[in-house]
């Protein structure tokens, strides 16, 4: 981000563009303009006025009354600013400006309720100015401070302003502007002062950069006796500038300075430190003053810190320092944190006299690597090294920095310059081939085009010699390209980068510049063309989308949690084990398995969660749903919901653990919703266990398992402690054959009442839920195979058997199927009865059994065969008798 | 009194009775009793064989007219009294239809679904294929092979979670590039939805998960000019086509040239608003040229292929499409939230 105010901007270049038409081309070239900010346009009844006279308030010690005019009358007004002197001109606010209230923002800061930078802290006060009275004198205009115009934070006095103001004039005629707050990425370290800025200006509309004159009187001492500068470790510090000024007088920095540096929101502190960010925001070279005085042994060294190594930057914090760390030293101990903060025992005092600046080029990884390491906002300065500054700005940037100490705070500069440059760095050449534009931009520009647009923004084009090699002006050297049938000279553009331009390496880069040139709104649009790949389906993209048509029409709504959970959501699910439930005896196998759930050996944690809420790549996803029941269950009747997301499981010796999609699903509450076709809720009415058992049922029917065999076996005692222990079932595949495998595809089951309490849910209502491992079943779906439908008549027989109590329906209704064999092609449990006549400790079983003919009718005889056939097995082998 | 007389009379009566019958049932007993097996018509023929050979034809056709005679009042009679009942069921039937149907109960996808599958449908149809890859990912396919090595200013733009030095939680799906590059060679264009994660802050605008829908196009001969087009069709296909699309220069440090595209603020039409910030523009997608580098990384050749990539994310574009105010609706799932969207 950097704020440019267009005041400013104009010292290099011309603006012929409204500030509309400027953000909007800035915004397409790269540099988006977030927003145009307009300094001023509520000043309204702000007018420049003068002091006339100055007294003393009569009934009041610290208050003064000053006479003020605007050129036509003149107004008394009451203040408590003592900094003004007769002569002065103020901005005066006239009855009906409207003021930011100053007082009101002190009084809430003080409160605790407002935080600095005022300005910044949320919706500001304001106050409409009213002729009245102060502690009985009239006051009839306000002279008005900094905060009260939103300019700057400054509350203790009224703005002085340039005496070459007209009075009577309106302040935002005199001190408006308007602010462009531009964002910049990562690769727009160029853009990062105002000359930057205004390149991209003057590249835009055509115009001409008028980058800051620089001149320096070098009227002091030789730089060379003054002091030396050494550096240790030039991979971190390729580059390093300093020039010296005795003599000068520390104090505040002229107003245009400190309006400047408040306008783009860098608060002013004495001339030295402002010009040093004054210089860094209009050229782009970060600097950093020294008290020359505290510099012991005359001397700069550029060293990485050692081990054990303290020191105390300006924030008068004290830090443990590392050999990753690049210092700034003198003969005995660090003065500053390179490119990052300065150390608080040489940083510029009001008892400053002597001045050293720093001009350096730190390594940009480095930087960024101790700036964010140690602190929690980023320097001015360490934004700019991070992003790279041009090599060749650290003298530039010194000089200008003693150019203006000089003018502003006097001095004797030192002649000449310490620059110690190890290896210099020779500006990047690369070869364009024309033919990359249309290849890349898919649109053609002449050659000379190409060159003018290249050279709007300051690349230099080598000139092309007859003998076909090319060289640059200001430079012998010529340069030579392999030439072949294909490609000549001509077809060729030899391109130096300018300095600055660190983002510019290769012939990609260049293609950016001359669409950003170009205009990128000007790009054509075409289509794909060519060769499509092979299209191939993605089966379990596509699998998750068949069980979400199957789920949402079974009633279910699709949500989706956070995959990073707590570890007290994972714990919850332990709620009651040990208590209620017996811990497993056996572990069984890795997944879905509940034991792990909580095994830090298992677990994903992050080292650097934002709170412990979400901190564990979730093992299952109970927790989660059982999160989304409970949130839901407070303000609806019934929440059916299913999840298809991932669990996670780390696998040993290896980095990246095994991703298992999965199906999670939960059912609770109302089964069917309130209306006058179902008035009461009675407990049938509630979903449970057999809810989603049916919805699991129907969905591993429409998956089409044909050759599986889907089995639902009641739970392992102690195997899912989240479980009541009596309403749970696990899921397996049976593979086909006598001695298939048997995989557990996953469970579903009530929530066990100490679970739902620890959720948050009433332990009383039935909750029930379930997990498929989605990575088991997809490999099991088969490819949907037709099967005949019978014309015949079908023969329905209703049969009805008393077993034991024990006696598993499950497996009656199997043996059933069995035995029935292909004629049998559906078989439902219609009623179950206890009671008289059934005796005790038996059940009635009724099922309706339908046989379907295959290619003739279907004959009594061979219908009652199959019956008795089916009763025969039921009574050998569940005990079964057969009731009329 | 003769024959014919009798049948005369008899159809008289008949038919006065006829008009007694006033419900099906005393139809059915009149139809007995006149025109069944042991009916009076009946009767007479039976009486036939007494009479005179001569006289038989006669009496046949005078009892066969009275036959007819009796059968179409009958059938005119059944009519009327059907027409009777059925009116009656209807009256007794009616009921008020002000009241309330039977509710329907079906589940909703998720409205994050939903949209990627918008996206997903829009690309699959210009022949893209679906990739998927891991969540929890190496810093490699991460950062390092998308031109981001370690210090890179670029990855301040990306607050990552981090479970080791080398292994992050994604910050992006880009890294499916790299893998699906790894993979297969040119052509390829391929699309990759799933989640991602950043470590920041989570408010109105902000969440730590989020999903994110990347594309990739490898092949000769393609240029920023189809990135343009075919992003431009998508941008029109999703947000209607009397969407002004912006195209402009914006930085990824995996593809030169840089894209961004925007969409002209449907909220307001352009004119500027709290949803697009005053600008006008509704930012929907970054993308660019594929990277010479990245493309090397893979062992593609750049001087020979070139290709184009973007990425999106579906909760902002859902968020613009539906003008929903809270980003964390998504993820809380609230059924009154989701049971808005079909």
């Amino acid at each position: 981000m950097i704020k440019v105010p267009l005041s400013w901007l104009r010292d290099y270049v011309n603006l012929t563009l409204s500030p509309e038409e400027l953000a909007a081309g800035l915004t397409l070239r790269g540099l988006e303009v977030a927003e145009i900010i307009r300094v001023g346009q509520d000043w309204d009844k702000v007018v420049v006025g003068q002091v006339e006279k100055i007294e003393k308030h009569p009934n009041a010690d610290r208050l003064v009354v000053l006479q003020v005019t605007d050129g036509n009358e003149v107004y008394q007004v009451v203040t408590g600013a003592f900094n003004l002197k007769e002569g002065d001109k103020i901005p005066l606010a006239l009855p009906g400006a409207k003021l930011i209230d100053g007082h009101k923002l002190v009084d809430e800061h003080a409160a605790g309720k407002r935080t600095e930078p005022l300005l910044e802290s949320g919706e500001l006060p304001y106050f409409t100015v009213k002729a009245g009275k102060m502690r009985g004198v009239d006051s009839n205009a306000v002279a008005v401070a900094a905060l009260e115009l939103g300019i700057s934070e400054d509350f203790d006095g009224i703005v002085v302003l340039n005496s070459e103001f007209p009075v009577g004039e309106t302040l935002a005629a005199v001190l408006g502007d308007v602010i462009l707050d531009i964002e910049l990425s990562p690769n727009l370290g160029r853009a990062l002062s105002m000359v930057g800025v205004a390149r991209e200006v003057a590249a835009m509309t055509g115009e001409k950069v008028y980058p800051p004159e620089i001149r320096v009187v070098e009227d002091g001492s030789p730089i060379n006796e003054k002091i030396s500068v050494k550096i240790d470790d030039p991979d971190l510090c390729a580059r390093y500038s300093m020039m010296v000024i005795e003599g000068v007088k520390i104090g505040p920095s002229p107003d245009w300075m400190q309006n400047r540096l408040s306008a783009v929101g860098i608060r002013p502190i004495n001339n030295i430190v402002d010009i040093t960010n004054y210089v860094m925001l209009e050229i782009g070279q970060p600097l950093h003053a020294f008290d020359y005085d505290e510099l012991q042994g005359k001397q700069i060294i550029v060293r990485r810190a050692r081990p054990g190594e303290k020191m105390q930057t300006i924030d008068h914090k004290e830090h443990e320092l590392t050999p990753e760390i690049l210092l700034i030293a003198d003969a005995n101990k660090p003065i500053a944190m390179a490119g990052v903060m300065g150390g608080a025992e040489s940083e510029v005092k009001d008892t400053t006299v002597n001045v050293a600046l720093e001009g350096a080029n730190f390594d940009p990884a480095n930087i960024r690597k101790t700036g964010r390491g140690l602190f929690s906002t980023v320097s001015e300065a360490a934004k700019r090294f991070e992003r790279s500054v041009d090599i060749e700005l650290t003298v530039a940037g010194v000089r200008r920095g003693m150019q203006l100490m000089q003018e502003i705070a006097g001095g004797k500069v030192s002649r000449g310059i310490v620059d110690v440059y190890p290896q210099i760095r020779s500006p990047h050449i690369i070869e364009l081939p024309l033919s990359e534009i249309p290849r890349i931009l898919g649109l053609t520009i002449p050659r000379d085009e190409v060159v003018k647009m290249l050279e709007a923004l300051e690349f230099e084009i080598a000139e092309l010699r007859p003998d076909g090699s090319f060289q640059f002006r200001n430079d012998n050297k010529q340069y030579t390209i392999m030439v072949s049938e294909t490609i000549s000279s001509q077809d060729i553009l030899m391109v130096r980068v300018p300095t600055y331009r660190n983002d510019v390496t290769i012939k990609a880069d260049l293609i950016e510049e001359i669409a950003r040139q170009y205009g990128y709104d000007k790009i054509p649009e075409s289509r794909l063309q060519g060769e499509l790949p092979p299209q191939v389906p993605n089966l379990a993209y596509e699998f998750e989308d068949k069980l979400r048509e199957i789920l949402t029409a079974s009633g279910l709504f699709e949500i989706i949690t956070y995959p990073l959970v707590s570890m007290d959501s994972l714990k919850n699910l332990h709620a009651a084990l040990g208590e209620s439930v017996a811990p497993p005896t056996n572990p069984g196998g890795p997944h879905l398995h509940s034991l792990h759930w909580t095994d830090p050996a298992h677990l994903l944690t992050l080292a650097n969660p934002l709170s412990s809420e979400h901190e564990v790549m979730r093992p299952t996803m109970l927790g989660s749903t059982l999160e989304t029941v409970a949130e839901n269950r407070r303000f609806v009747d019934r929440v059916p919901v299913f999840e298809i997301g991932r669990v996670y499981h780390k696998i040993e010796g290896e980095l990246l653990p095994d991703e298992r999609r999965t199906l999670s699903l939960a059912m609770a509450g109302r089964r069917v919703p309130l209306s006058r076709f179902n008035p009461k809720v009675t407990e049938n009415d509630r979903m449970d266990f057999f809810d989603l058992k049916g919805v699991v049922e129907h969905l591993l029917a429409r998956l089409n398992l044909a050759q599986t065999e889907v089995q639902f076996e009641p739970v392992t005692a102690g195997y899912h402690p989240a479980l009541h222990p009596g309403r749970a079932v696990d899921i397996f595949a049976k593979a086909p054959g006598k001695n298939g495998e048997s995989k557990r595809l996953g469970y579903i089951g009530e929530v066990h009442p100490r679970v739902a309490e620890a959720f948050q849910l009433d332990p009383m209502e039935r909750i029930v839920v379930g997990e498929l491992d989605l990575e088991l079943l997809l490999p099991l779906v088969e490819r949907e195979r037709y099967q005949a439908v019978t014309r015949m008549p079908v023969v329905t027989q209703d049969m009805a058997i008393v077993v034991g109590d024990e006696v598993a329906a499950g497996r009656v209704q199997k043996l059933i199927q069995e035995t029935g064999g292909k004629l049998l092609k559906q078989v439902t449990l219609f009623d179950i009865y206890r009671g008289k006549p059934v005796p005790e400790g038996k059940k009635s079983l009724a099922f309706r059994l339908a046989f379907h003919p295959q290619d003739k009718n279907l004959t009594e005889e061979e219908v009652s065969k199959l019956r008795q056939r089916i009763e025969g097995r039921l009574v050998r082998e569940v005990g079964a008798e057969t009731r009329a | 009194m003769t024959i014919q007389n009798q049948v005369a009379e008899m159809q008289q009566r008949a038919l006065g009775e006829l008009g007694t019958a006033s419900d099906l049932v005393a139809l059915d007993e009149w139809r007995l009793k006149y025109l069944g097996k042991k009916g009076e018509l009946t009767g007479f023929l039976r009486g036939m064989g007494q009479l005179p050979p001569e006289e038989r034809p006669i009496v046949g056709q005078v009892v066969n007219a009275a036959r007819k005679a009796l059968e179409e009042a009958d059938a005119t009679r059944l009519i009327g009294l059907q027409a009777a009942a059925l009116n009656q069921r209807l009256a007794s039937d009616q009921v008020d239809v002000t009241l309330p149907g039977r509710p329907v109960e079906t589940g909703r996808v998720h409205i994050i679904t939903r949209t990627m599958r918008e996206i997903v449908a829009a690309f699959t149809a210009m022949g893209f294929q679906i990739a998927e890859g891991p969540e929890v990912e190496l810093d490699y396919y991460n950062f390092e092979q998308l031109n981001m090595p370690p210090g890179h200013p670029a990855r301040s733009m990306h607050d990552t979670f981090y479970f080791s030095e080398s292994v992050v939680l994604r910050t992006h799906t880009s890294p499916n590039q790299i893998r699906v590059m790894e993979k297969q060679k040119p052509p390829i264009r391929v699309i990759v939805p799933g989640k991602c994660y950043r470590s920041e802050a989570t408010d109105a605008t902000h969440d730590f998960m989020f999903y994110q829908v990347e594309g990739l196009a490898v092949d000769q001969n393609i240029t920023l000019a189809d990135l343009r087009g075919t992003l431009t069709d998508f941008a029109r296909r999703l947000f209607g086509p009397e969407r002004k699309v912006r195209f402009r220069n914006d930085y990824f440090p995996y593809v030169e040239p840089g894209v961004d595209l925007s969409i002209d603020c449907m909220l307001c039409d352009g004119k500027g608003c709290r949803v697009c910030k005053y600008s006008g523009w509704l930012e929907i997608l970054g993308a660019g040229m594929v990277h010479p580098q990245v493309l090397r990384n893979v062992d593609i050749d750049p001087e020979k292929y070139s290709g184009f990539a973007f990425g999106m994310g579906p909760s902002r574009i859902a968020l613009l499409k539906y003008g929903i105010d809270d980003i964390r609706q998504f993820f809380r799932n609230d059924l009154r939230f989701l049971e808005q969207f079909a």
